[in-house]
């Protein structure tokens, strides 16, 4: 009901909602850009994170060329390097804001959130001028032609977006709360705005809108599936949550991608590898005060782990009578230890993981199947990583044995099936081992 | 095989050799062949075998000390196939000493005296059975000579044995330790006139003895090749590229020279390579380009390279893919054939006429060999001269290859040959030698080169796949009358890699009047090379399981059916298969039938149709490197295609004499074990041109679960001794496989059997 | 950074950075040879040590995770009774072909029959399918574990 009310909202607004297109302005003249200036711009880049989607591995940096899956069919991200023809080098500082914080390109069209215009509509207007800076002044221009969608017509018209957006968007910049302290509120504004954190681990809805985009509601950043991957709730829940990690644990993961409760996966990585790793530890420190703040999502069933020596006993007095136990054994426990500790930081455990507690257990298992990509801190990639156990174990060995995982060392999270590992086996590659890969910003 | 590892001159007259090349005496302590001063602590046989204990030489392959201990060379590395206890036994027995008076130590690559002191093709056995007998017996003499010098006696009253001269008449004795001076001055008797032993007699040829090397091995003292280290050593990783023949174009080289402990990063230019022309030699050994990082440690220098970031020249392979291959194999096998390698009758019309038609297309992937040991190699370089430990199956090639390299002549190069974790025909090839030598020279320091696993099997000397497109034929009464191949297979120029494609007398070739071998070429660049068993491996399946799809069609008991084969040949063609060389003779179907009816028999063939629905057994036989065997494998598979192996059944005609018979059946149990680890799962496949598989959890042996039992007999006939490492390997596969059809109905015609929803 | 544990009863310290595997301080910094590299990913089994008894992947165990432990490695595991036993029968059944993998099967194989005096062929696969032989000796390695447990028995 409250959809259809929404919608017949949305409708009505339609002529007030669509941005008034403004005449595309002429080429932005010199500007008195400061070296100081760029380069805070520069670090904002990092803290947003424009690398890891605008520059495919061997290409030119923020080229574009990623492929961002969305309900509708395949987006490419595009050229924002200077280059005048293909790229924004002909964007002025309006038009260039216009696209971060509204959505909106140069010539009129919309763009798909999975652009995260939503969390940057948030941005201070001097951060957005110094990214401008940044990326007008100290990108190299890079002729490459932007590729269209892969969605066929109607679903490639945007101006339903229009719509979208005049729902959804709040444009609103960050302001401060004034009931929490200046490291609460910067953040947030880390969070919230530049971090984009919620494009990931925010439930979406029908229309592919984040369901909350700050703290004011419990579904903000409560988990979210993305790509063959479950980005992890970062509310305060206790088991699957970050509930056990304090601050400063989570601000090394932050700045490292490890610490004593886990260790970065999936896209995490890209957050790690080209961003978070990046910021000054004040701000990583305050990134992990504001999560630290969040309440449980899940305050009606509160669960508490706690570590379980069971399970150890069995595995080293070879009982290995449980389903999946004798393919831990064999497969895992080399790393991972019969007592599920790890060797933290540099392999993590599995007893108490937040991640490995995740209700949708879609990262274990492409985890399991594929491998994991390194985290990589100054250059210097991980020295112990997941291998690919794709050929060493059929559909039926990894579910028993996530099933037994989940459920092992005080560990209490739902079972695996066969189906749905054969499923993300059908859908994703197993990590190739080939020397370092990693975007570059130069 | 047909990699000759053997010094021609050797085999000029067949086992007489040239006293010139192979007997050196002389006496004095520190004088004449004395290798022991050479020799680093931790390669001897013994630990801390000093200078004052090397006794006197007799003959080059060994020193008798005062004490009476006799410290005889064993010629051949090893791998773990026993030679290195095998081949002094041999000698020990014609010496006459007694063996608990026996000290093995391992030789250097001597660079001729020994011959070329490769162990490879199963050869170090027949190739070493006469000339170690010759030089033993030639020690015996010596030693009686002297002691009848000695006593004033005729050499003719006196006799030798367990370590002692006898003078039968009076019954003085003098011991060997008390005599070896004396000897060692006299001087070498013609070897073509030395007095063998009756072979009745032997004492210690024949009885189990263990190699020394694993009373340290089981307390982890026995030195391999990733263990050696020298004073001054540094530590090496060396990165190639993901595509064969990858040039480096740049790297982050000042980079990763900031990084811990590094303390040289070199690009290296790989060494031009002839393609063209026959394959006699692998022509993708030597050195390859790439990187090499230099360490304090080899932790550190792997860390760097986890940091290298090279541009690579791809080179035109970079799209080359399994999937391309399997296409083009397809596509050619509906095609004529390029060539017809044999030709006898006429195949085609004798398939058109015949009763019974049989078709199929049988492939195999490609295999790496992945010895648990990675490759490495230890070179210490100075003052134009380089001394070099290598896990070197092949040290001869090995020298020219560090010769070329490095511009010095032959007698500037000392190869210390280091017990090895594996061979497999690996270590035949020296590309890792070759890189220690070449990073050592530039680095002015002595190195050690150790591969990732992740090097090893991505650069790899692969055991090429290959198709075989087969039809043949039976008449009314099932007999054989037309056998046709169209073999499709891997080469990167006019030729095949002379192991790949079937020999022209391949049984059932002179066996069968009708047949033809034709062939057609996939273009390819991948480094092959030969593993246990070249072309048998895989051959023995193809066409033993095939011939199991031929009796099945007919009716007829496969054993009956194979031995019908055998027992006539041809009229002309005599034996069928030639082969054999100046060792021994060429193939001899009377011991191969001796050898199926033995294994039918052992194995209660004639009674397996009272075993259990879904348990069933199979056969397969190949003469290989000289060794005939047979065997009956029997295995069960359930439902969902899951295998348990229950029983093997092997046996083997080597000749008459099993050297040493605990390592005889070992070898023999480990080759059919190695051989279906490699059929159940083990497959090398290209992607953009890359190897996809990388480390254990993607190439995946055989593991200790379900280990069937296994029977060994011996079937002695009255030749000399040949190998045991290769023969028990290819006539598992087939086995195997008849097995699973057997049991299950599913007819398996492609390896690895996880390709066809197989598995233990 | 300095990290200090025992091996074989015997105290040592060693500088190296904490990622170290344990293998590579053993075999480089330590010169203990004995135990050796396969694979570096805990899929072979040939770097097999004890920790506290527990068979471990050295491979896999960080040096600032040995802090404080006790290891035991194949040099000096025939300390114990069943690890001199099974040196024994391993020479008594002639197990070895190229030895590489052994001293792993051979910390593998004691851990077994001091946890299980009469392990079942279950018990055996269970124990030593992570040690792998290239050779395949492991009929023979089988054999000698039962010879073991017979002695045991009797």
């Amino acid at each position: 009901m409250l959809k259809v009310v929404r919608n017949s909202v949305a409708l009505g607004l339609l002529a007030l909602a669509i941005e008034p297109l403004a005449e595309p302005s002429a080429a932005a003249p010199e500007m008195a850009t400061s070296a100081q200036e760029i380069s805070r711009g520069e670090y904002l880049a990092h803290a947003a994170d424009c690398v890891a989607c605008h520059t495919v591995p061997g290409g030119g940096a923020f080229a574009g060329g990623r492929g961002m899956g969305t309900p509708l069919g395949t987006v490419y991200t595009t050229n924002v390097t200077p280059d005048p023809e293909t790229g924004i080098g002909q964007y002025s500082l309006q038009d260039f804001d216009r696209a971060l914080r509204r959505g909106v390109a140069r010539d009129g069209h919309y763009l798909y959130p999975s652009m995260p215009y939503p969390s940057y509509a948030k941005l201070a207007d001097a951060d957005v001028a110094a990214l401008y800076a940044y990326f007008m002044r100290a990108v190299a221009p890079v002729r490459q032609a932007n590729r269209p969608t892969g969605m066929r017509w109607p679903l490639n018209i945007r101006w339903p977006l229009a719509i979208w957006n005049a729902v959804f968007l709040d444009k609103a910049p960050y302001a401060s709360v004034p009931d929490h302290d200046a490291q609460w509120n910067r953040g947030a504004y880390l969070v919230q705005g530049l971090g984009h954190c919620g494009a990931c681990h925010t439930p979406r809805g029908l229309v592919f809108q984040e369901k909350a985009l700050t703290q004011a509601d419990q579904a903000y950043l409560s988990g979210a599936p993305l790509d063959n991957w479950s980005a992890v709730n970062l509310r305060g829940d206790d088991t699957s949550g970050l509930g056990r990690w304090s601050e400063a644990e989570l601000t090394e993961y932050l700045k490292t991608g490890h610490n004593a409760g886990g260790t970065a996966f999936g896209s995490m990585i890209d957050a790690i590898n080209y961003s978070t790793q990046y910021l000054s530890d004040e701000d990583n420190a305050a990134i992990a005060h504001y999560l630290k703040s969040l309440s449980p999502a899940h305050p009606d069933t509160p669960s508490h782990w706690s570590y379980n020596p069971a399970t150890e006993a069995a595995l080293s007095a070879s009982q290995l009578t449980a389903p999946g136990s004798l393919e831990y054994v064999q497969n895992c426990a080399g790393c991972h230890g019969r007592d599920g500790k790890g060797a933290a930081p540099y392999i993590p455990p599995l007893a108490g993981n937040p991640a490995v507690l995740d209700p949708n257990s879609v990262s274990l298992i492409n985890i399991v199947l594929n491998g994991s990509s390194p985290v990589v801190v100054h250059g210097t990639p991980d020295a112990y990583r997941m291998i690919p156990f794709r050929a060493a174990l059929n559909d039926e060995h990894v579910a028993e044995l996530l099933s037994f995982v989940r459920t092992s060392w005080g560990n209490d999270a739902a079972a695996v099936s066969a189906d749905q590992v054969a499923a993300l086996r059908a859908n994703t590659d197993p990590v190739r081992y080939e020397e370092l890969d990693l975007l570059r910003m130069r | 095989m047909n990699t000759d590892l053997t010094n021609p001159k050797d085999r000029a007259d067949g086992s007489v050799l040239s006293r010139r090349s192979f007997l050196v005496a002389s006496s004095a302590v520190g004088g004449g062949l004395l290798l022991a001063a050479t020799i680093p602590v931790w390669a001897r046989a013994t630990p801390g075998l000093g200078a004052a204990d090397t006794g006197h030489q007799l003959t080059i392959y060994a020193r008798i000390a005062p004490s009476g201990t006799v410290t005889i060379l064993a010629p051949n590395p090893e791998l773990g196939q026993g030679i290195k206890t095998a081949l002094p036994m041999v000698f020990a027995e014609e010496l006459g000493v007694a063996w608990k008076d026996v000290v093995i130590e391992m030789a250097d690559y001597l660079g001729g005296p020994m011959g070329r002191q490769g162990a490879g093709g199963s050869m170090s056995t027949p190739t070493n059975w006469m000339p170690l007998r010759r030089a033993g017996a030639a020690g015996r003499q010596m030693l009686i000579e002297a002691a009848a010098a000695t006593w004033k006696v005729k050499a003719s009253d006196c006799s030798a044995e367990d370590s002692v001269v006898t003078h039968g008449p009076t019954r003085r004795t003098l011991s060997y330790g008390a005599l070896a001076e004396r000897a060692a001055r006299l001087p070498v008797p013609d070897l073509t006139k030395v007095t063998l032993k009756d072979e009745s007699q032997f004492k210690i040829i024949g009885t189990s003895v263990l190699d020394p090397d694993k009373a340290r091995i089981v307390v982890g003292a026995q030195p391999f090749g990733i263990d050696v280290k020298v004073p001054g050593m540094l530590y090496a990783v060396f990165q190639k590229g993901p595509v064969f023949d990858a040039r480096v174009k740049s790297a982050n080289i000042d980079e990763i020279k900031a990084l811990p402990g590094v303390s040289h990063v070199l690009v290296l230019e790989g060494s031009p390579r002839v393609l063209e022309g026959p394959t006699r030699g692998p022509a993708d050994d030597g050195l390859h380009h790439g990187v090499a990082i230099v360490a304090d440690s080899w932790w550190r220098a792997q860390r760097a390279r986890q940091k290298l970031v090279i541009d690579w020249d791809e080179g035109p392979h970079a799209s080359d893919s399994t999937a391309g291959f399997n296409a083009r194999a397809a596509e050619l096998a509906k095609q004529k054939p390029e060539s017809d390698l044999r030709v006898d009758g006429n195949p085609d019309d004798a398939i058109e006429h015949a009763a019974k038609v049989v078709t199929a297309a049988y492939s195999y992937a490609f295999i790496s060999h992945a010895t648990l040991e990675p490759m490495n190699c230890t070179a210490s370089f100075k003052d134009g001269k380089v001394e070099i430990w290598a896990p070197t199956q092949n040290p001869a090639p090995g020298r020219d290859g560090v010769v070329k390299a490095l511009g010095i002549p032959p007698e500037n190069v000392l190869i210390h040959m280091i017990r090895a974790g594996g061979g497999f025909g690996r270590r035949l090839m020296n590309d890792y030698m070759i890189e220690a030598a070449v990073i050592s020279k530039q680095i002015g320091a002595p190195v050690k080169v150790l591969w990732s696993r992740e090097d090893d099997i991505q650069h790899d000397f692969y055991r090429p796949g290959g198709f075989h497109n087969l039809t043949a034929a039976v008449d009314e009464h099932g007999k054989l009358i037309a056998w046709r191949n169209h073999y499709v297979g891997f080469a990167r120029t006019k030729y095949f890699n002379n192991t790949a494609v079937p020999a022209l007398d391949c049984f059932p070739a002179g066996f069968v009047p009708n047949y033809a071998l034709r062939t057609s070429r996939i273009s390819f660049n991948m480094p092959v090379g030969p593993l246990r068993a070249p072309g048998d491996n895989v051959h023995a399946f193809v066409f033993q399981s095939f011939l199991d799809e031929v009796a099945h069609a007919a009716g007829l008991d496969t054993i009956e059916f194979n031995l019908t084969l055998l027992k006539n040949p041809l009229p002309g063609e005599g034996a069928g298969k030639v082969g054999g060389n100046a060792f021994a003779p060429g193939f001899m179907a009377s011991r191969m039938i001796a050898v199926i009816e033995r294994v039918r028999d052992m194995s209660g063939w004639k009674d397996r149709s009272r075993l259990p629905k879904g348990t069933g057994m199979g056969f397969g036989w190949y003469w290989s490197h000289l060794g005939y065997v047979a065997q009956v494998h029997q295995v069960s598979v359930d439902a969902n295609g899951v295998i348990t192996p229950e029983r093997c059944w092997v046996a083997a005609d080597v000749g008459k004499h099993i050297i040493n018979p605990t390592n005889a059946v070992n070898q023999m149990q480990g080759g059919v074990l190695d051989a279906v680890s490699a059929a159940l799962g083990q497959q090398i496949t290209l992607d953009k041109g890359r190897v996809v598989q990388s480390n254990f959890q993607d190439y995946r042996l055989l593991r200790n679960r379900k280990i069937p039992q296994i029977d060994v007999v011996f079937v002695p006939s009255d030749f000399p001794p040949t190998g045991i490492g290769e023969p028990p390997y290819p006539s598992a596969i087939p086995a195997f496989c008849n097995a699973i059809f057997a049991a299950s109905g599913q007819r398996v015609r492609k390896l690895p059997l996880s390709e066809e929803k197989l598995t233990i | 950074m300095s990290y200090k544990f025992q091996v074989n009863g015997i105290e040592r310290t060693v500088d190296v950075e904490g990622d170290t595997p344990l293998l590579w301080v053993l075999r480089d910094t330590l010169n203990m040879t004995g135990t050796k590299f396969g694979c570096g990913v805990a899929q072979c089994g040939a770097c097999t040590v004890h920790v506290d008894g527990k068979p471990t992947r050295s491979c896999q165990l960080p040096v600032q995770h040995a802090d404080g432990l006790n290891i035991t490695t194949i040099e000096g595991v025939g300390a114990s009774r069943i690890g001199k036993m099974v040196q024994q029968a391993w020479l008594t059944v002639d197990v070895p072909q190229c030895g590489y993998c052994q001293a792993g099967q051979i910390m593998a194989a004691t851990a077994l029959l001091e946890r299980t005096r009469n392990p079942t062929e279950t018990d055996i696969d269970n124990a030593m399918s992570g040690n792998l032989c290239r050779c395949a000796t492991y009929v023979r390695i089988r054999a000698a574990i039962k010879q073991v447990a017979s002695q045991l028995e009797g």
